[in-house]
């Protein structure tokens, strides 16, 4: 039997399980890329025993190249911003700021609290036409575009699955996180795509990322997309919602800890955070 | 080698315009007659579903015509007695006939022989509006009173707006076998007595509802030489049929019967259009998912899928309004990169 390693991000723990639910040919050894940036020396010497080798290609900035082994293959992580076009990265002090959502911000509370925004006018703003206005409305096509093309690129045809997984439903918790089927599809797409026939089930393992945070997709958003939505915050680690006015509360306490105009949007989410900050201005007129 | 297919469009192909496309991005019109900007007029009239209709066209900013506004009631009075549900206070018009006899009632004379019925609490209602006046009128002739001053707003919903949406629901029906009049509930359901010797049961076939829906559209036209209309079909099931046989057999037929009117209608005048909202909520690419748990009333979800669609369609809208509610793009980045959440996330999601 095929001895495979899997090293990839917060998806890895959920592929690993998918992967060994839709095959018997093999046996697989996970780890993910901060485990592998600790115990690099000794991961160096073990990696090559292994007949395949797959990572997320967003781990290639570690110091090691796997161009070394002989078998290594890609599967990327499921990207998607259109059910979240809202969130955001902030930094200070050169360092990422950890709010209610651990790094994941909320444009519209941040401007809010630039703009000297009480928590409950903060909360008016989470309506469809500043939605509308911000662009969050229309991010649907380019973002499945974009995920398409990514995993076009590594050979993997993700486009039927994609359809199912938006039904009705969102698939994703976040930017990064996708729920457990999307996972499991990519999954079985990767052993197809190497001419392997995956195993006949339905069985879908464990949700892996639902101990992690959990944005919701505003109504108004569900709504453009064919489901409902929220505006319940999961935190970290807990099963325990916050409501938005508690977010934006906890929120508003991480900002005031700095002086004014040290925040600001990571580079990745600037020109997004002017815009929505153009817009809150607009609206105050 | 050719066939008469070779060249035909994407929206003509089920799989490029249905099964390659996600389910809330699936959009059934094409080649929309006409375009409806916010100055145009428009009014609604017909069965439950037009309800969702008119609420949208309201929410959207449209320049919806409200004959019986009741602008001197509160807007919780307004709502409880169902001012602004349609353009006029007529309440759900469920077949063809009744949006018929209405027109006639309002501008040829027509006179109905049932003109107040009497509910169980011993008040009396119109009989072809049982439900709009909740609490009833003391006295046959405060209904009669009430229905003159509705019919003088009706005449308004005919003559002044541009475009007419109206909605067929049903083809199931009671009328009067004294003078032909069609109710939309049957007598004894919410007021009145079922006398079999009084009222009978009609299921209008196609070339009774062709027959109905001409009349009306030529009548229509004749009084308001400006006006376009948009036909629709309600998605909405029947609630109960009086045919001896299943309610979703029944449901097939009505349905069947008044998306054929449609599409008649459709090649005989062409300032009549069709929105397929029936479809869209119906369709087997939605699998279900438009409908609330009893499998029969449409949820928000279904009619704001319709809406976004008569919006993209038929709205003119300038185009700065488009470039407005874009947003900027994430930088570009190569498909090796990707998001890597922080590690005491992934902590927390090792197993």
């Amino acid at each position: 039997m095929e001895k495979w390693l899997l090293i990839s991000n917060c998806n890895t723990y959920g592929l690993a399980n998918s992967l060994k639910l839709l095959s018997n040919s093999f046996s697989l050894d996970c780890f993910d890329v901060f485990e592998l940036m600790k115990n690099m020396e000794t991961y160096k010497e073990t990696m090559p025993g292994y007949d395949r080798v797959i990572i997320n290609p967003a781990i290639q900035f570690v110091e090691y190249d796997f161009t070394l082994l002989e078998n290594v293959s890609r599967i990327p992580g499921i990207d998607f911003d259109a059910y979240h076009p809202d969130l955001c990265y902030l930094f200070a002090d050169g360092q990422r700021i950890y709010g209610p959502t651990a790094g994941y911000h909320s444009m519209l509370v941040f401007a809010a609290f630039e703009a000297g925004y009480s928590v409950e006018k903060t909360q008016r703003l989470f309506r469809r036409e500043i939605f509308e206005h911000c662009g969050f409305l229309s991010r649907w096509e380019s973002e499945r575009d974009r995920l398409m093309k990514v995993f076009s690129f590594f050979n993997l045809d993700i486009s039927a699955p994609f359809r199912s997984w938006s039904r009705g439903e969102s698939f994703m918790y976040g930017l990064g996180h996708p729920k457990a089927r999307p996972i499991h599809d990519v999954a079985k797409v990767f052993l197809e795509s190497i001419g392997m026939e995956p195993n006949k089930s339905d069985l879908v393992p464990h949700d892996t990322l639902i101990d992690g945070i959990c944005l919701p997709v505003y109504p108004e958003i569900a709504e453009t997309f064919g489901f409902r939505g929220s505006r319940m915050f999961k935190v970290l680690g807990e099963y325990r919602l916050m409501s938005l006015e508690e977010f934006t509360q906890k929120s508003f306490e991480v900002y005031s800890q700095w002086a004014p105009g040290e925040i600001a949007a990571e580079y990745f989410f600037a020109d997004r955070y002017n815009h929505v900050k153009n817009v809150i201005a607009e609206a105050d007129k | 080698m050719t066939n008469p297919y070779v060249g035909i469009k994407d929206y003509q192909l089920w799989r490029r315009s249905v099964a390659r496309v996600e389910t809330h991005l699936f959009d059934p019109v094409e080649n929309p007659r006409y375009k409806i900007d916010s100055a145009m007029k428009i009014a609604t009239a017909g069965s439950c579903f037009a309800q969702h209709i008119s609420r949208q066209m309201q929410r959207i900013g449209f320049h919806y015509l409200i004959a019986e506004s009741g602008e001197e009631l509160t807007a919780q009075e307004r709502s409880r007695r169902n001012f602004g549900v349609f353009s006029a206070r007529y309440g759900n018009l469920y077949t063809a006939r009744q949006l018929l006899q209405l027109f006639e009632e309002v501008f040829e004379g027509r006179t109905p022989l049932d003109t107040a019925w009497q509910r169980k609490d011993g008040k009396f209602v119109d009989p072809f509006r049982p439900l709009i006046e909740p609490d009833g009128y003391e006295t046959e002739e405060a209904v009669r009173e009430a229905r003159r001053s509705h019919l003088a707003s009706v005449k308004s919903v005919f003559l002044e707006p541009d475009i007419f949406v109206f909605t067929l629901g049903l083809t199931e029906a009671w009328r009067s076998k004294s003078d032909g009049s069609v109710f939309p509930l049957a007598p004894g359901v919410s007021a009145g007595s079922y006398d079999p010797e009084k009222y009978e049961f009609i299921n209008f076939n196609v070339s009774d509802v062709d027959k109905d829906m001409t009349l009306f559209l030529e009548k229509l036209k004749a009084v308001n030489p400006r006006v376009k209309v948009m036909l629709t079909v309600s998605p909405v099931p029947l609630v109960a049929t009086y045919e001896d046989r299943s309610v979703l057999v029944s449901t097939t037929y009505s349905k069947s019967v008044l998306r054929v009117v449609a599409e008649q209608m459709l090649a005989r005048f062409d300032w009549v259009d069709y929105f397929p909202s029936y479809e869209i909520i119906t369709g087997s690419y939605a699998g279900g998912l438009y409908y609330e748990d009893d499998y029969r009333e449409v949820n928000s979800i279904g009619v704001a899928h319709a809406m976004r669609c008569f919006v993209k369609n038929y709205v003119s809208r300038p185009v700065e309004d488009e470039i407005a509610t874009t947003m900027p793009p994430l930088p570009e980045t190569p498909p090796q990169s990707g998001v890597i959440c922080d590690e005491r996330e992934i902590e927390m999601m090792r197993p």
